[in-house]
């Protein structure tokens, strides 16, 4: 359904002086900056699939959805999804996908979302039957049949979020492209959006979405394509990436008394902020949660403990050292 | 306070020097305007040998010339600034700090007019010297400074009450245009004040607008005339110091009023 | 052709909606409108009362032209002026992006997604002006000189969305510099003025170069039967001025589609 084929995107830019003679000098001679955003990258998706791509801030996985999603021309490369090239055939390739882009909002900030649901059925061209059908499945679905009669900038985060997702879903897409979607929203926002994904997938659409939260993808995600500076680093399902990481959490840990040394078999102190608060990394195929939680219990008494997945950052360490030992 | 002032006026010079393109575009509009200008005077003149209510050719392009040009040196957004701070309750912070927000905003617009210097007023200067042959020195350097520094303040006081508006009203993006337009009408920015009817002319002096520009450009030209008044220029500008004082306390009165209703409704 | 027709309606609609949620805002932007346009009248006012004048053109006519401005931009910018303020925020907060994910051209969407009614106040001043003008000049409007009024008008309309495509697509790499209105205002100035107090050489350039005689003085002359053969230069010289800026737009949205915004 979509392949990818040393798609690659360099970014030009032009260095600015910030004196007055090296302005002026700018006017003759511009010193032109070459940032590899993407180098490179291809891979396939089927129909159906639910891909996740991961990655740091600034790893070229918004830039990658630009232009699968036909708002960027790559610099070389080529990219095939049902048929079309998505910056050449732009205006017939955009009507069969859906965007939901976690930044930038869809909906109109002064009238309510259920009258851009339907300016979105004039610009897709939605007719009417079809349209009342999807909008009032959808809107059930997330539960706000109330709330887009309201105007958008009474709405919360969340509510503003579900709107745009059903935005994006009126025209009934075939592949629908997520950009961090679960940015800035509380855990049960979070929670509902995820169970909607899921539930159109289901259905059989496609999605792609990009995070930089594991949480996301290992609730979402069969399949992880994991970028850093450009390159893919991983793609594989999400079992295989978890053997490679182990089963590690990153835990916080707050203790009433003080806790000498953390000499505990599977567990590695990362950072000591003091003698009673700690960061660390847990390998939960050594040692279980709750027995780490019983001896530090024993020991200190655990005064505050916040358990996380591991952060993306480490998540790239650990492929990436294993990465250069092979 | 100087060193408020300094500091201030040198971070927001470094700052707006990123948005140089910005201000240049004044090297495009400044001349344009006035090529119109030029166009539109020289040929009236064609048809009316003489004098005007009471400008020849010569000394209307150096009205239109010398106003463009204190324009630079004296306009600001203090009042768009201000109304923008209260409407997204940004406003907040500077009470908590020690130095009043209109000392800031004056700090500021020193710092954006030095800049404003460089960038519009030199060049520009010398556009009108070399391509339209307008030789501008004032009658009395002395005089035209201190009025020209009072024209400064006065533009300043203005749009800052005008500004402080917002404490009242939630939108007054719409008001303060209208109000733009009519100061800069009243100012004599368009069109000197001697071309008004009489009796608005005589209404003209007691407002406070003339004082921004006709005021400073007339002491550059070196004689001061309107309705029925005809000044010395030490009158006018003493005149002019008087209600830049009166304009100060009115806005110091209307300051702390905003203030009040900003702290018992807001926050 | 339906199709587009639905998205200008529902795009009209929604732009519409958007600014009655601030009516008392929009109505004062509406007297904002009237008083800044009739501004310049006032001022040409001023001149003729202290005894000067155009050499060769009495008030009333001047009136005229200064009016057709005015009733020109009244009628056409709320279809497409509008554009300029809707890329200008769209480019700076990156959601231009979200243009280019809809099934339908791109300007056409830039376009219809920024219907602003609050010109109807250009509009009321110029047809306050343009029956003072008319009252007041003795002139028979025969059906050729009607026809070829209408005509003006439209390629003047035309010459303005041409202006507006080049502002616009200067937004896409001059990124929020909201002076390009400043730029337009100053450059439109010369269209308030007979076209004789300019300079030859600068008369040449406002009808064949950058053509801005056609925008209220051709229509007004052709009214007063003012009007040389070289207007047929400038309505060759319009479309193409029309044509090159549309490129022009176009080729501004390619580099900013390679280049990332």
């Amino acid at each position: 359904m979509i392949k990818v084929n040393e798609l690659e995107k360099t970014y030009k830019s032009y260095q600015r002086g910030n004196d007055f003679l090296s302005t002026l000098k700018s006017i003759f001679k511009r010193k032109i900056n070459y940032i590899e955003a993407v180098k490179g990258i291809s891979f396939d998706i089927d129909k159906g699939e639910l891909v996740g791509f991961i990655g740091p801030n600034g790893a070229g996985k918004s830039t990658t959805i630009k232009m699968l999603t036909g708002v960027l021309h790559p610099t070389a490369g080529e990219v095939d999804i049902i048929g079309y090239t998505p910056w050449q055939d732009r205006e017939q390739y955009v009507a069969h996908i859906g965007a939901v882009f976690g930044q930038k909002s869809q909906l109109i900030w002064d009238i309510p979302p259920v009258d851009a649901f339907y300016m979105n059925k004039a610009i897709y061209d939605i007719p009417a039957e079809e349209f009342e059908e999807t909008k009032d499945k959808l809107v059930k679905m997330l539960e706000v049949e109330e709330l887009i009669k309201k105007p958008t900038r009474q709405l919360s985060l969340g509510q503003r979020m579900k709107c745009e997702f059903i935005m994006a879903m009126l025209h009934r897409p075939e592949i629908v492209f997520l950009d961090e979607p679960t940015i800035g929203l509380d855990v049960i926002a979070k929670e509902t959006i995820r169970e909607f994904i899921k539930e159109m997938n289901k259905k059989g659409v496609t999605f792609i979405l990009t995070t930089h939260d594991l949480d996301d993808i290992e609730q979402l995600a069969r399949r992880v394509i994991l970028i850093n500076n450009g390159d893919i680093l991983f793609d594989d399902t999400i079992e295989v990436l978890k053997k490679h990481l182990g089963n590690k959490k990153h835990i916080r840990l707050k203790t009433e008394e003080k806790l000498g040394d953390l000499s505990i078999h599977g567990v590695k102190c990362k950072q000591r902020i003091s003698q009673k608060e700690f960061e660390i990394e847990l390998d939960n195929s050594l040692i279980e949660i709750k027995d780490f939680i019983d001896q530090v219990n024993q020991r200190a008494g655990v005064l505050d403990i916040n358990i996380q997945e591991l952060p993306i950052e480490r998540v790239i360490k650990v492929l990436f050292g294993q990465n250069k030992n092979v | 306070m100087l060193k408020t002032i300094k500091g201030v006026a040198f971070a927001t010079y470094k700052e707006w020097a990123a948005y140089r393109s910005h201000i240049l575009v004044s090297l495009f509009i400044g001349p344009v305007q006035f090529l119109v200008q030029y166009y539109i005077w020289s040929s009236v003149y064609a048809g009316q040998a003489g004098t005007i209510r009471g400008f020849n050719l010569e000394q209307m392009l150096v009205y239109y010339g010398i106003t463009t040009l204190i324009n630079y040196c004296i306009m600001d957004f203090a009042g768009w600034n201000l109304q923008m701070l209260i409407r997204t309750g940004r406003f907040v912070t500077f009470i908590l700090r020690p130095v009043s927000h209109r000392l800031f905003a004056f700090s500021q617009k020193v710092g954006h007019r030095l800049l404003g210097f460089w960038l519009e007023l030199v060049p520009v200067y010398i556009i009108f010297l070399l391509v339209f042959d307008i030789y501008l020195v004032p009658a009395n350097v002395l005089w035209f400074l201190l009025s020209l520094f009072l024209g400064f303040m006065m533009m300043f006081l203005i749009n800052y009450c005008i500004g402080m508006a917002g404490f009242w009203l939630t939108r007054t993006e719409g008001i303060r245009s209208i109000f733009v337009i009519f100061r800069d009408v009243f100012a004599g920015v368009f069109i000197p004040l001697t071309f008004f009817p009489g009796v608005v002319q005589n209404i003209l002096f007691f407002l406070p607008f003339q004082y921004i520009s006709y005021v400073p450009v007339r002491v550059f030209i070196g004689d001061y005339q309107l309705g029925e008044m005809s000044l010395e220029l030490s009158q006018i500008v003493g005149l002019q110091a008087t209600y830049v004082i009166v304009m100060l306390l009115f806005s110091e009165f209307i300051w702390r009023m905003g203030i009040k209703r900003f702290t018992g409704v807001g926050v | 052709m339906i199709h587009y027709l639905r998205i200008f309606l529902s795009g009209m609609k929604v732009a519409l909606a958007s600014r009655m949620a601030y009516r008392g805002d929009f109505i004062i932007r509406i007297v904002v409108m009237f008083f800044g346009d009739l501004l310049f009248p006032m001022i040409t006012t001023l001149i003729y009362r202290a005894g000067a004048s155009f050499p060769g053109w009495s008030l009333p006519e001047v009136l005229l032209i200064q009016g057709i401005f005015m009733v020109v931009k009244g009628i056409s910018f709320p279809f497409f002026f509008g554009m300029i303020e809707e890329i200008l925020d769209r480019v700076r907060e990156g959601t231009f992006d979200l243009m280019l994910i809809r099934p339908c051209s791109v300007l056409y969407l830039s376009i219809v997604s920024s219907f602003n009614l609050e010109y109807v106040g250009s509009f009321l001043g110029g047809i306050i002006l343009l029956s003072y003008a008319l009252l007041h000049i003795e002139i028979n409007i025969t059906l050729v000189t009607g026809l070829l009024f209408l005509l003006l008008f439209f390629f003047s309309m035309l010459i303005l969305l041409s202006f507006t495509l080049i502002m616009s697509g200067t937004l896409f790499k001059w990124v929020g510099n909201s002076r390009v209105y400043e730029i337009f205002d100053a450059v439109t100035k010369f269209c308030l003025y007979p076209r004789s107090i300019y300079s030859e050489a600068f008369q040449n350039l406002i009808s064949y170069v950058f053509p801005l005689a056609m925008i209220a003085y051709f229509p007004a002359a052709s009214l007063l039967e003012r009007l040389d053969r070289g207007v047929i230069y400038s309505l060759v010289v319009c479309l193409l001025f029309f044509l090159i800026s549309r490129a022009f737009w176009y080729r501004m949205l390619k580099q900013y589609t390679s280049a990332g915004g």
